[in-house]
């Protein structure tokens, strides 16, 4: 396994590496507002000599180069300022709504997967029939919605016609329902095509001939190779898509409340609270490194051929 | 004559043709947006606010007398002019970086992909959401940032695309004839990518219409009283159990618009190159 | 005369569109015998070798015939019954051996995969496949069982794959063109093998070919193929010495003699027949030199020339061509 070693770690280099550019380009653009960023962080009746003081500890007397590193050193530390708005430590803000959205955004994929691939697989062997068909309008509607107006439909038919879940707010595993089917559903279709072509492509294939030549039954030959084979793209493509999912959480956790970070995020966007926006820009940023590497990991133990590259 | 055969026998498809109907409907009601709509899309009469779905009022009022219907007849405009312009800036750019990419390979293509690879490094509505705040919220701004986020996914499959044409040998012909890089790219190398870029700029554009209404929705795009469908929306939620036609119609509408792009940007692709992967 | 083990009789393929990939072809193998199928591509020896097993996949089907194995009706089995009779009793290997091994296992995995059909342990089946590699020549047995495809040249894949098909010792192999996409230096190795363990498990084969120097290596009785037909059956000897189906003489001279300083492949002028289309008479009579007017309008039958030795041609009677 000394092959998977050294793909691990060259992927891993490869993460920081975009972890460090993301940190540039967020820097770049907290560089591009109009005034400085300690001017908007704190008010007009803070002393000169506080303000002094703070431009110190950001570097922002130094050149930008420096100033950069002063400010990377400060994030990397944890330490993404004061909210302008609430006053408190953005670090606690974060940590404070981290979990809900891991717990939405973590649901909402389980959801995703669980019931695209199989869907993906059952429509590929009934291909040109009902059940494929009729699947394949049902996910093309899905794909067409936005994730706002589902969660609109979801809360006006589950929260108010029928009182099954609480309408918005979190107040205990009820709350997760909805939020995190409004946001499982709209990207599922997009895995579900996805499933259901490499599936029939991989049918194609001359070792699933092989296979059946051998005497594999059907259900293994579905199962053990067509399946097996049809899932590494589809696992790549699945991590490659977190990153549009925990965007379209910021989307949902507004519709419904819900206490995460997109939600804080939104909130900081439309106060113009800079430290807000670039701590969990940041945090987000690692979230979604992570997310990709953990695609090319699985896809590594999926697919002996990637780690030889 | 085949390719008349073609174009008959996708049209024959229903959910094609369904499509295509679909988008009929919008492009008219944003070109005749005037004579449908019954109201200006501003007019506010706040003794006729929350009105329900009536002869008068046929998708009901929000929150200040304003006409849903007229809103969501003058929205079609901000929803198709964000989308186009949002797919012919990320069409612009991404083609041109994958072509670049693909023709000349070696550092620029690997610089080139080291930059697709960091967008999708960061959710695209945030890093949207980023851009908007820098260049402050409005329709056109949107369309700026939804196409700087975009971009890539052009510029992974024209490289591609590239790389394989330009070992074909009548290009390599008209290098030795000593035609300069941009005369082949030009007269030799598009005319091979113009399918596959108007079946990706077909697909991008329900995508970038949708992500239009998720600004929209966050009060990033076209600012009040602008008719943003995404905006009529969100605004209508807090509503939601007193007046849900507020948020229920322009999701509505959403959907028609989304789902007509969809269904006839497939039909498109069956018909320039069904086995495309996209 | 010996046991037959395979009977194919009538045998009908088509596909969607109603194009005749396969029409009527009847022929037989005898226990341990090498019968080989010869055509061009596209002439349905694959699509025949398929229908054997029941891979065709839609929109193909078999439209009509029988296939007997062991006086057994192929044809009539439901598709768990059939599931036995893959692997276990016929085996097939086919041309591209990397395509044909599923990458992402390891190859001695696959090779147990057929074991454990038949419900062998797991354990008893790797050192099983173990000893398959020793069988098929495979340097290093215990190392290559934990290799995976892309990890060995494509000559080993191949042994492998004859290693796969042949460690349940089935009685009848389809070989699908299983040197083609070899390096020639590659191929004879490839047939020594075949034909060693063909005689050491008393094999028949059905070899499907386009190669006629194949053909002399292994083959005891040829079928010469023509879109979707049978046109001339006969020992290996008699094909080659006294070919009569005006298409295997010209196939005959499509042979590159290398001994020959002279040697320029002749093709033959003219394109097979669009099969989804009905034809008229014998499907050769367009390219062939000698065709006559009956050639046109009337099919000719396959019919007996001289004992084990039978021609579908107008112009061919009781032994001689008589133009």
């Amino acid at each position: 396994m000394s092959d998977m070693g050294k793909y691990i770690i060259r992927r891993l280099l490869t993460g920081v590496l975009v972890v460090l550019c993301v940190t540039v380009i967020i820097f770049g653009i907290m560089q591009a507002m109009p005034g400085n960023p300690i001017d908007l962080m704190v008010d007009t009746r803070v002393s000169a000599e506080k303000v002094a003081e703070l431009k110190a500890r950001w570097g922002l007397d130094k050149p930008v180069i420096v100033q950069y590193f002063y400010w990377l050193g400060n994030i990397l530390r944890g330490d993404f300022g004061t909210s302008i708005t609430t006053k408190q430590e953005v670090l606690f803000l974060i940590k404070q709504r981290l979990p809900y959205t891991l717990m939405l955004t973590g649901t909402a994929v389980v959801i995703e997967y669980l019931v695209a691939v199989p869907l993906g697989l059952a429509a590929a062997v009934r291909k040109g029939r009902l059940m494929d068909k009729s699947m394949t309008v049902i996910m093309v509607v899905l794909w067409s919605m936005p994730t706002f107006w589902l969660g609109v439909l979801f809360m006006m038919e589950f929260a108010i016609n029928h009182r099954f879940f609480p309408i918005s707010g979190y107040s205990g595993l009820r709350s997760l329902v909805l939020p995190a089917m409004t946001l499982a559903l709209p990207s599922l279709a997009q895995i579900f095509r996805l499933t259901r072509s490499e599936v029939l492509d991989v049918m194609e294939e001359r070792y699933v001939e092989t296979a059946c030549a051998k005497g594999v039954s059907n259900r293994g030959v579905l199962v053990r190779h067509v399946l097996r084979n049809a899932l590494i793209p589809v696992t790549v493509t699945f991590f490659l898509n977190l990153p549009w999912l925990i965007g379209g959480s910021v989307v949902v956790e507004n519709v419904f409340a819900w206490p995460g970070m997109g939600q804080l995020l939104w909130k900081g966007i439309a106060k113009q609270d800079f430290p807000i926006v670039q701590g969990i820009t940041f945090v987000i940023a690692i979230l979604t490194v992570i997310c990709n590497l953990i695609g090319d990991i699985i896809s590594g133990v999926l697919d002996p051929r990637i780690r030889m590259e | 004559m085949k390719k008349k055969s073609k174009l008959s026998q996708v049209l024959r498809k229903p959910l094609f043709l369904i499509g295509f109907i679909m988008l009929a409907v919008v492009i008219l009601a944003a070109l005749f947006a005037p004579r449908i709509a019954l109201r200006d899309y501003a007019q506010m009469d706040l003794s006729l606010k929350f009105v329900a779905p009536c002869a008068q009022f046929p998708l009901g009022t929000d929150q200040y007398g304003r006409c849903i219907f007229s809103r969501i007849v003058y929205g079609s405009r901000i929803a198709l002019k964000v989308g186009l312009m949002a797919v012919v800036i990320e069409t612009g750019i991404g083609v041109t970086l994958g072509i670049i990419a693909g023709y000349y390979g070696k550092k620029l293509d690997q610089a080139i992909m080291f930059l697709t690879d960091m967008i999708w490094s960061i959710p695209p509505i945030i890093l949207a959401m980023a851009i908007v705040l820098l260049l402050t919220p409005s329709a056109e701004n949107v369309a700026i940032s939804i196409a700087l986020v975009t971009w890539a996914q052009f510029t992974k499959i024209v490289r591609v695309k590239v790389q394989a044409i330009k070992n074909l040998s009548y290009i390599q012909a008209a290098r030795v004839y000593g035609e300069s890089d941009l005369q082949i790219i030009v007269r030799y190398i598009l005319p091979n990518l113009t399918s596959t870029i108007v079946i990706l700029a077909s697909l991008a554009l329900p995508s970038a219409i949708l992500s239009t209404t998720s600004m929209g929705f966050l009060s990033l795009g076209a600012q009040e009283p602008l008719p943003d469908w995404g905006m009529i929306l969100s605004g209508g939620i807090q509503f939601i159990e007193r007046a849900p036609w507020i948020s229920f119609w322009p999701g509505v509408a959403i959907v028609w618009t989304v789902l007509g792009f969809n269904l006839a940007a497939e039909g498109l692709k069956e018909l320039l190159d069904p086995r495309m992967k996209v | 005369m010996e046991e037959k083990i395979l009977e194919v009789k009538d045998l009908s393929v088509s596909f969607d569109g109603g194009v005749q990939a396969v029409s009527g072809v009847s022929f037989d193998l005898r226990r341990g015998e090498c019968f080989a199928l010869v055509g061009e591509s596209g002439c349905g020896k694959s699509t025949t070798a398929r229908a054997i097993l029941r891979l065709i996949r839609a929109p193909g089907r078999i439209t009509g015939g029988r296939i007997l194995f062991e006086d057994e009706e192929l044809l009539g089995l439901s598709e768990g019954e059939m599931g036995k009779v893959r692997g276990r009793n016929i085996g097939m290997i086919f041309q591209n051996p990397l395509d044909s091994l599923n990458p992402v296992y390891t190859v001695g995995s696959q090779v147990s995969e057929g074991l454990m059909v038949d419900k062998m342990e797991k354990a008893q089946a790797w050192k099983l496949a173990a000893d398959t590699f020793r069988d098929v020549k495979i340097p290093d047995a215990e190392e290559r069982v934990r290799s995976f495809p892309h990890e060995i040249s494509g000559g080993m894949r191949q042994r492998v794959m004859i290693g796969m098909m042949l460690c349940r010792h089935p009685k009848l192999l389809i070989a699908d063109e299983p040197t083609t996409a070899l390096d020639v230096t590659i191929q004879a190795g490839i047939i020594e093998l075949m034909n060693d363990l063909r005689h050491k498990y008393d094999t028949a084969v059905l070899m499907i070919t386009h190669d006629f120097g194949i053909v002399a290596d292994m083959a005891d009785r040829v079928g010469v193929m023509y879109a979707g037909q049978i046109v001339e059956l006969g020992d290996v000897f008699t094909i080659f010495d006294h070919p009569l189906h005006p298409y295997t003489k010209l196939l005959m001279k499509a042979l590159p003699v290398i001994t020959k300083k002279e040697g320029r492949l002749e093709t033959i002028p003219g394109t097979v027949p669009d099969l989804s289309k009905p034809i008229q008479g014998c499907r050769f009579a367009d390219r062939c030199p000698d065709a006559c007017d009956r050639c046109h309008q009337v099919s000719p039958a396959m019919t007996q020339v001289t004992p084990g030795h039978l021609c579908a041609c107008h112009l061919v009677k009781g032994g001689e061509a008589h133009v």
